[in-house]
């Protein structure tokens, strides 16, 4: 009996455009569209507006676990954040938008936004403020506007950012535990007894010491294969069974 | 060599690099005229913005992200031609002559259908993971979150579309196909 392949095989093999069949930057038409490209000045150029979101704070499956952590978990250390929010006023519950730095200072970031045109300031009316950044209670970096000689952060109630050396290779050392761990338990399913040694030599080979792996059962024919959870304020990494990420 | 120089040096070796996958993504999404138009301003941001762009193998979601965004601003704000949102709205409609791998144009609807039928986020992510072939990071670049966060999301998308994959084809088989198979 030929048994049909899986549907995400399919879809794989749907895809409509084939890396071989793209179209070339040599063709005439990509040529002049780079010559009038590089001949357009950057600065007249308006970008895609980021939608203003709530992000959804839950990265795994063991919520509660997830929730303590999250900020610092999606944040990093506070002098390179991986996301900054920006704050259109000098309030917690003020609009906000959420980028990414690509390695620039946060309020370097976010400054890109109060720009003419740009998403805080539409109509180009506003001088750029004076921003500040400030720890938010989810160990978050926020980026405010903010008067000269105000202390912003101390008036919303909020740390201001530190950048200690032994935290941050701390924190680039947790980074590094979830990236491998994550991609370890990505496409494959691994076993409970695996996991947990997975994860104590991850552990190890980062020089995570005071950390503990837990687990979190039961692991069935439902659920046979492990996710991985970090509650970081308390130094745990928890394996979480779910289903086989790779049957239907 | 002046800093502008130097802006000008980078920008044109990423054109080169990537022009073809960007061409490529927007292809997949669109006509191939408003694929144009979003590969053009999506080369028109990088340019703004060229020493943001991350190296390597993340400079390429980091087009990903702003094709994405490009193409999601002109859906939101109807500023962008009537024909592109009819375009967006029709998943499936691809010019089948590109289509050589799959079995049938049966299973071809059925993996548009399929498609069609699950979350924006979702159908993206699934894209993005299938036919641009991004890896973990590399996508958790495109949707700003962390790697584990976008694993997750992916092994839920993939057991949505199978779900969603199934049920159509189930609905599509004639009565006694699903007789024998049963």
């Amino acid at each position: 009996m030929n048994r049909r392949p899986d549907p995400v095989e399919r879809l794989r093999k749907a895809n409509p455009v084939l890396a071989d069949d793209s179209e070339s930057p040599e063709t005439p038409q990509a040529k002049a569209l780079l010559e009038r490209i590089v001949r357009t000045d950057p600065e007249l150029i308006r970008e895609p507006r980021r939608p203003i979101r709530i992000r959804r704070w839950i990265l795994i499956p063991v919520a509660i676990l997830v929730l303590g952590a999250a900020g610092y978990v999606v944040f990093r250390h506070t002098d390179q954040p991986l996301f900054v929010a920006c704050y259109q006023r000098a309030s917690l519950s003020a609009d906000r938008a959420e980028l990414q730095p690509n390695g620039q200072d946060p309020v370097a970031a976010c400054g890109v936004l109060w720009r003419p045109g740009a998403q805080f300031n539409p109509d180009g009316r506003v001088p750029t403020p004076e921003l500040t950044a400030c720890v938010l209670p989810t160990g978050a970096v926020g980026v405010f506007p903010g008067a000269t000689g105000v202390n912003v952060c101390s008036a919303l109630g909020l740390a201001n950012p530190t950048a200690n050396p032994t935290e941050r290779r701390q924190d680039q050392a947790v980074q590094e535990l979830q990236n491998a761990l994550s991609n370890h338990f990505l496409n494959v399913c691994v076993g409970r007894s695996d996991a947990l040694a997975l994860a104590q030599q991850e552990l190890h080979r980062l020089g995570l010491t005071g950390w503990q792996v837990s687990d979190r059962g039961p692991f069935t024919t439902r659920a046979p294969c492990a996710s991985v959870a970090f509650d970081i304020p308390h130094r745990t990494v928890t394996i979480v069974p779910v289903s086989n990420p790779s049957s239907p | 060599m002046s800093s502008t120089d130097n802006r000008e040096d980078s920008f044109r070796r990423l054109y080169q690099a990537h022009y073809r996958s960007i061409s490529a993504y927007a292809r997949r999404r669109l006509d191939p005229q408003d694929a144009d138009d979003i590969v053009a301003e999506t080369f028109l941001v990088a340019w703004r913005r060229v020493q943001d762009i991350p190296d390597g193998e993340f400079a390429l979601p980091w087009l990903y992200g702003v094709a994405r965004r490009v193409i999601s601003q002109g859906r939101r704000s109807g500023q962008r031609r009537g024909r592109l949102l009819a375009r967006l709205a029709m998943v499936g409609r691809h010019d089948e002559t590109r289509m050589p791998e799959t079995d049938s144009l049966g299973d071809r609807q059925l993996v548009h259908q399929a498609l069609a039928s699950m979350r924006p986020n979702d159908r993206e992510l699934l894209r993005l993971a299938e036919w641009e072939e991004l890896s973990a990071p590399q996508l958790a670049l495109v949707f700003e979150c962390t790697p584990n966060a976008i694993a997750i999301r992916l092994h839920r998308a993939h057991r949505r579309f199978r779900q969603a994959f199934a049920t159509l084809e189930s609905e599509s088989e004639p009565e006694s196909q699903r007789e024998e198979s049963t």
